[in-house]
């Protein structure tokens, strides 16, 4: 697989689901696939941008409420074939991999009414200690995909109870001038708002300081374009 | 038919792994604040105005 590859493909879907969110209509996941020309090579590509935007791509239909056509949910079945599920993570990074795809392959079993996917091991195992702010808001902000309308889960519930650490690690982002994480951050503290959460930080003026300087990348737009829903400024 | 129905590539570990890199993307390095220009107006400014007047000699 080519990473560069990849992640071009992740950026061109990430900007689908969000010109989806945006009213364009839906984001035609199939058609995503099938307008792969090369059916070898480029194929891993797209199926793994598929696994890199993760839940993120059924995003309309759990925002806007629009309804879910099979052969759209059927897509993220290829790309878990063509990369098997991480099943016992050792690393950091595979830990992290473990809870992305859990959240990947929960949210279509939730669309589909499927049965619930097997959650993986103890969520503080991925996210460490959170008097370790720094490092531990880095590993929530790797999860972000998991954190849309109506999340529920280990990680979720973990990173809810700790919303002086989440916004402690928020603040560093913004201070480091890391609008990428804070992005993915922003998003976090703007769920944690919605679902009710007393922080001491307001989302809003977070969401539109790093709005304004976090540039074109569509996966971090995403992010943004689900925290602005989550608050309410969409 | 559809293309991703005719062929399911299985990924290398090698593949997992980078796959694994860029879900889990760490922070970026830290950038350096914004520093303070002067506008242009104030450097013209300073180097037109007049020398500093000196003291009569003694």
């Amino acid at each position: 697989m080519d990473v560069s590859s990849c992640a071009r493909d992740a950026a061109d879907l990430a900007g689908r689901v969000l010109a989806a969110l945006r009213g364009s209509g839906g984001v035609g996941l199939a058609d995503f696939l099938d307008s792969c020309a090369d059916p070898t090579a480029a194929l891993g590509a797209v199926l793994g941008a598929v696994r890199l935007v993760g839940a993120d791509v059924l995003l309309p239909h759990v925002v806007l409420d629009s309804p879910l056509a099979a052969r759209d949910a059927e897509v993220v079945v290829p790309s878990f074939d063509a990369f098997p599920p991480v099943t016992e993570p050792v690393s950091a990074r595979q830990r992290v991999m473990a809870w992305h795809d859990w959240s990947t392959a929960r949210l279509p079993a939730r669309l589909t009414g499927e049965p619930p996917v097997t959650t993986p091991a103890d969520p503080d195992a991925v996210l460490g200690p959170a008097r370790e702010w720094s490092r531990w808001s880095v590993a929530v902000a790797q999860l972000s995909s998991a954190a849309h309308p109506g999340a529920t889960g280990p990680v979720v519930d973990a990173v809810t109870a700790q919303p002086l650490a989440l916004c402690r690690g928020t603040v560093r982002t913004v201070l480091r001038r890391d609008f990428g994480t804070a992005s993915r951050l922003a998003r976090w503290v703007a769920f944690a708002h919605a679902t009710g959460v007393r922080l001491p930080l307001d989302p809003v003026p977070l969401v539109e300081h790093v709005g304004a300087r976090v540039g074109a990348e569509p996966r971090r737009l995403l992010d943004l374009a689900v925290a602005r829903h989550l608050v309410g400024v969409a | 038919m559809s293309v991703h129905i005719l062929a399911r590539p299985v990924a290398a570990p090698a593949d997992l792994e980078q796959l694994g890199t860029l879900v889990a993307e760490p922070e970026s390095a830290v950038a350096d604040p914004p520093l303070p220009v002067p506008p242009a107006s104030l450097v013209l400014l300073v180097v037109l105005s007049p020398s500093t007047p000196k003291e009569p000699g003694k």
